[in-house]
């Protein structure tokens, strides 16, 4: 069915006037491309090559754009040039373009490799300025499609953190610039260019006074967001975090995933937003004295961000089978999961303290994961209890393991236990000392750099190391894709929460041939617990009692718990068998420690620390760039010079022009030059006094020629035949008369002007 | 749609600069969001700035070509102002559900004359109908509504085209010359003289021919022929289902309008009837121009529905006093002589009909 058709117009003022290439169009094209070459650029870390894209951009944009709006006809012709330029060099510099997009890729995915050069990709960018000045300029001028530009650059620039792409402020001002003036240009209808056979289509000038004045509002949102930026930019931060915490804990809650327990190795790359709900409830037969941790996972393997479960099962059946007793690897297992706690029960004095007996009931009804205490071991009759399960252990501090105190009928078990515990230890040796290196570079060159020994000095190294490099947060922020979490967690953020600091101190204390796994479950501190009616002590363990540490491998201990976390005062919380804090900071003074990690080479691009200082350094680093002053000359020199070829490329054309016409074209033109000069410019050529008003004002030339030139572009006009050869001659050496005569008469500037731009002469 | 997915963006680089700490985000946020709040007050700014103003309340055009509708949009504010909006309601008047469409408009001109043009498929009268004008901030995100209540009738009236009619019958003698003749041709004086007779007693001496009279010294009398019907008539079947159509309305209307331009090439008078509402007797109109045929039109056009509903669904009976030579045109196109099918005309195809086929009657 055909429809209504409506269209709402309103005429224009001027119909004559038809504006041409604004020069809002040209910067806008440029700070386009501009932006996006410098958006790239960022990504391998090269602003410094900006002394050359930034040019050649604005030379490439000025040459499309003028060709476009002043020599139309010339343009299929130019894009024609340009693209067998483009190719040409393409194919030339093939090889290289292959090998610098590989690096260039290698480079973004890889951001771990420490030290790695930029990849060199300034031929690549130099080749792509061509192509994605003719993209936007289609995109803006021909299609008058914004909007997928706008999609493309602010998704461009919305992902690049996710790879860890830092932009200066210069870039986000150029794409701010290029998507908002661009946005009003088109929806102001500043954009429009004339058919080429439709001449009514109105002017844009009210399009380009909006662009313009919302360049200048830009402009004052730009210092505001600077300033804002510069003075609260902690303020958002943390606005965004509440903000993220809501969405988070909505969806945990709405979801019910809240409830779930603790599991598995996966370190968190974003924040950590605990609800409160409750997962576990402890009964203890008396009051604890410690911290007690319940372990539900150890991690064997770190593969990038999450950690494989710990395969114990394996590690005691090869040292069954060290120790000769490879058919009775289910019995040692067995033995291994309660060795310490039996051996603390059966090597005790009579007046040593009792074990502690702990029921865990699982509040979400599941009971698919245990959580285990250290040293101890677990209590059969509840194994079929659905209403929770029981633990006996020991604190740590009453593990004190003395063989020489076992029965003699139990010298056989002490035999055993000794020859298991190094038969294991032996194992985990080269199991629990395994580190990806190429994931970790920066931490691997690290422990190179600091060569440690002993327990005590490697301890000491990595908790002072993170205690004076990172800070507790919960909401540490996103990791990037290409980082590793532990390297992005101490050397680019600098805060992280107890799954980072872990993780950092279980892959230190590897790097250093220490055996240590990452852990995680629930930490309960002892005043958590209750005197209930009945005589035992309850706690109540809720989500924000999960907890990751570190476990590192002590004789007659076994697998020992180590808090990686600092204190709430920053210092550091960790405490094991043997760490001594006199030691500790014994060490430090005698290290002169100096936090290494945070002054390095690899400061971070995104800033945390103030943006306003971020902004003066970029500032510093703009001023000390001598090389980006040395070359500012060239800005001028990449615009001149196509400029002045242009120019002299019309001027020639148009006296072609002029020789080729006919006289009554010739007389038009001359016309139009006598308006140029100021002369006659209330008569156009067809009055009858006009030969001698004309003789007037140029006294140079003959009256008689004039009058005879006015004659024949009479009877050109309204004669029966064209004039002969020799008559449209004299007409075109009148014009050329006349032309010397106003050139003289006019100022320097308008010399000019007649000369290049009009080309009269 | 589009504010949507320009604050949806400002969210998502806002999320992403505090997920990432990445200053230059919240820099590039912030800067959108104050622009943003710098539009919104620009908007509020325009509309007590601009000011609507009605030109004209009726237009008459032909259909297929641009009807002009006019109205003003006063600016006394100092910024620049472009772009507006103007949410029209329509429909033809025998549609009783209104359409609606938001026409963008770009203001060119200091003087604030904006015209709309409406180029219609049917023809018919149009009501179109508007109550506020939106008026936008330069990113075109925050409308601020200026109140513009305003009525307008579009006529849309036929394209001239002529359906070609040969009364060729012996039967119509009487009432054509065979000659083409121009529409502006009128009956001028329907009583001719037959002859001049010798005065009787008792004829009136309004009928004294003074002077022959004069010439011959004797009382001569006029003797007039008797006067002869020199109309054709046509009655209006509107009683049809299609007369919610404006597809069908549209085709009667065109064919209506052709073939009366068609008899008027030989006949003088047309006189056209037609039956509304529950009325006994048929509204007459007489066409001897094109000027009288428009006014039939448009007197069609303000037929209200419930006028012709209420009319019978059978085809009318011819009256009485039109006389046995009558032609009937109803809603379905069926053209008929005395209740005789002469053609049946498609509203598909109806404007080839009216041009390739010659009517020979």
């Amino acid at each position: 069915m055909r429809n209504i058709s409506f269209h709402l117009s309103s005429e224009p003022e001027n119909p004559q006037k038809r504006r041409k290439g604004s020069l809002t169009v040209l910067l806008c094209l440029t700070a386009g491309v501009c932006a996006i070459l410098q958006i790239l650029c960022a990504a391998v870390d090269i602003y410094k090559e900006a002394w050359i894209f930034c040019p050649t951009a604005l030379a490439v944009c000025a040459t499309i754009w003028y060709i476009w709006f002043y020599q139309r006809n010339l343009f299929p012709l130019t894009v024609a040039l340009g693209t067998v330029i483009s190719g040409a060099a393409a194919f030339v510099l093939r090889e290289t373009l292959c090998s610098q997009v590989r690096q260039f890729t290698e480079y973004i995915s890889t951001q771990t490799v420490a030290d790695q050069p930029s990849p060199p990709v300034t031929e690549t960018a130099l080749l792509l300025i061509f192509p994605l000045s003719m993209l936007l300029f289609c995109l803006e001028l021909l299609l008058k499609n914004h909007i997928l530009l706008y999609l493309f650059t602010t998704t461009l620039y919305l992902f690049a953190p996710f790879c860890w792409v830092g932009f200066s402020f210069g870039t986000t001002m150029l794409l701010l610039f290029f998507q908002i003036t661009f946005w009003v240009l088109q929806w102001s209808g500043g954009i429009r260019l004339p058919k080429k056979k439709d001449n009514t289509k109105p002017p844009a000038v009210y399009g380009h006074t909006c662009a313009k004045f919302t360049a200048g509002f830009l402009l004052l949102c730009i210092i505001a967001g600077l300033v804002l930026t510069g003075r609260y930019s902690r303020q958002f931060f943390t606005l965004g975090d509440a903000m993220e915490g809501f969405f988070h804990r909505t969806a945990s809650l709405l979801s019910g995933q809240d409830g779930r327990l603790v599991t598995g190795g996966k370190i968190s790359n974003g924040n950590q937003y605990p609800t409160g709900t409750g997962h576990l409830e402890l009964s203890l037969s008396r009051q604890p004295t410690e911290t007690l941790y319940l372990r539900g996972f150890s991690g064997g393997e770190y593969i990038g961000g999450d950690w494989t479960a710990a395969d114990d099962a394996e590690i005691l059946s090869r040292a069954a089978k060290a120790l000769g007793r490879q058919e009775q690897s289910s019995i040692t297992e067995a033995f291994y999961q309660n060795m310490y706690y039996s051996m603390n029960r059966y090597t005790q004095h009579p007046n040593a303290p009792q074990p502690f007996s702990l029921t865990i009931r699982h509040l979400n009804g599941s009971y698919e994961q245990e959580y285990v205490p250290y040293y101890s071991r677990r209590n059969d009759d509840d194994s079929a209890a659905d209403d929770g399960y029981g633990y006996s252990f020991f604190e740590q501090k009453d593990m004190d393991i003395r063989r020489e105190l076992l029965s003699p009928n139990a010298e056989q078990a002490g035999e055993w236990y000794r020859s298991l515990q190094q038969a294991y230890l032996s194992e985990i040796q080269t199991v629990y000392t395994q580190v990806p290196a190429e994931r970790i570079p920066r931490l691997t060159s690290l422990a190179a750099k600091h060569p440690l020994e002993s327990l005590p000095e490697i301890s000491t190294f990595i908790h002072a190391l993170l205690c004076q490099n990172a800070v507790y947060t919960s909401s540490p922020g996103v990791t990037p894709l290409n980082w590793d979490i532990a390297e992005y967690f101490l050397y680019v953020r600098h805060c992280g929460y107890c799954q980072h600091f872990a993780l950092t101190a279980t892959l230190l204390y590897r790097l250093y041939g220490i055996p240590a796994r990452y852990a995680t479950g629930y930490q309960v501190q002892a005043s958590a617990f209750t005197l209930q009616e009945d005589g035992c002590w309850q706690a109540v363990v809720t989500d924000r009692n999960a907890h990751a540490w570190v476990e590192i491998f002590l004789e007659d201990y076994g697998w020992t718990p180590v808090e990686a976390t600092p204190a709430a005062d920053g210092s550091s919380a960790a405490s094991y068998p043997g760490f001594d804090h006199q030691v500790y900071q014994q060490l430090l003074a005698h290290w002169e420690w100096s936090g290494e990690p945070s002054s390095s080479k690899e400061a971070p691009i995104l800033p945390i620390q103030n943006p306003a200082a971020a902004f003066s350094a970029f500032w510093d680093d703009l001023r000390s760039n001598q090389k980006l002053w040395r070359s500012l000359w060239l800005y001028p020199l990449c615009v001149l010079l196509p400029a002045l070829v242009l120019v002299g490329c019309n001027r020639l054309w148009q006296l072609k022009k002029t020789e080729s016409m006919n006289c009554r074209r010739v007389y038009a033109r001359l016309v139009e030059m006598l308006h140029f000069g100021g002369l006659l410019l209330s008569y156009d050529g067809s009055e009858k006094n006009f030969a001698k008003l004309l003789s007037a004002e140029l006294p140079q030339l003959p009256p008689e020629d004039i009058l005879r030139m006015c004659h024949i572009v009479c009877e050109a006009a309204y004669g029966p035949e064209n004039p002969s050869k020799e008559k449209e001659m004299l007409v075109k050496s009148v014009y050329r008369q006349a032309s010397k005569a106003v050139y003289e008469r006019l100022n320097r500037p308008r010399k000019l002007l007649f000369r290049y731009w009009k080309a009269f002469l | 749609m589009k504010r949507t997915a320009f604050f949806f963006l400002i969210f998502l680089t806002f999320y992403t600069s505090t997920l990432y700490y990445s200053t230059g985000q919240l820099f590039f946020s912030l800067a959108e969001i104050l622009l943003a709040v710098g539009m919104w007050a620009l908007s509020l700014y325009f509309r007590r700035h601009v000011k609507a103003e009605a030109v004209e309340k009726s237009i008459v055009g032909e259909q297929g070509r641009d009807l002009c509708w006019s109205f003003r949009l006063d600016y006394t504010g100092r910024l620049p102002f472009r772009h507006f909006r103007l949410p029209l309601r329509f429909r033809y008047r025998q549609e009783s559900r209104q359409k609606r469409k938001t026409l963008s408009g770009i203001l060119e001109n200091k003087d604030g004359r904006v015209s709309c043009y409406i180029r219609t498929p049917y023809c018919g009268m149009l009501y179109l109908e508007t109550n506020r004008i939106l008026v936008y901030d330069y990113l075109g995100l925050f409308p601020g509504k200026i109140p513009f209540s305003h009525t307008v009738t579009a006529t849309v009236l036929p394209p001239p085209q002529i359906l070609t009619i040969e009364f060729l019958s012996p039967e119509w003698s009487g009432i054509t010359s065979g000659q083409e003749r121009p529409f502006s041709c009128s009956a001028d004086d329907p009583h001719e003289i037959r002859r001049l007779r010798e005065y009787r007693a008792g004829d009136s001496c309004r009928h004294i021919h003074w002077n022959q009279s004069a010439r011959t010294d004797k009382l001569w009398i006029k003797e007039f022929e008797k006067e002869r019907d020199v109309s054709i008539s046509l009655l209006l079947d509107i009683s049809g289902s299609q007369w919610q159509n404006p597809k069908y309305m549209d085709a009667f209307y065109r064919l209506l309008y052709a073939m009366t331009l068609g008899m008027l090439r030989k006949i003088p008078v047309v006189k056209i009837y037609w039956y509304t509402g529950q009325q006994s007797r048929p509204t007459e109109r007489i066409v001897t121009d094109e000027s009288q045929c428009q006014d039939i039109l448009l007197a069609l056009y303000r037929l209200d529905f419930m006028e012709t509903a209420g009319s019978s669904l059978s085809a009318p009976a011819i009256p009485e006093e039109i006389g046995s030579r009558c032609f009937q045109l109803d809603t379905n196109l069926a053209w008929r002589l005395e209740n005789h099918l002469i053609y049946q005309f498609s509203a598909e195809n109806l404007s080839q009909e009216i041009t390739d086929q010659v009517f020979q009657l």
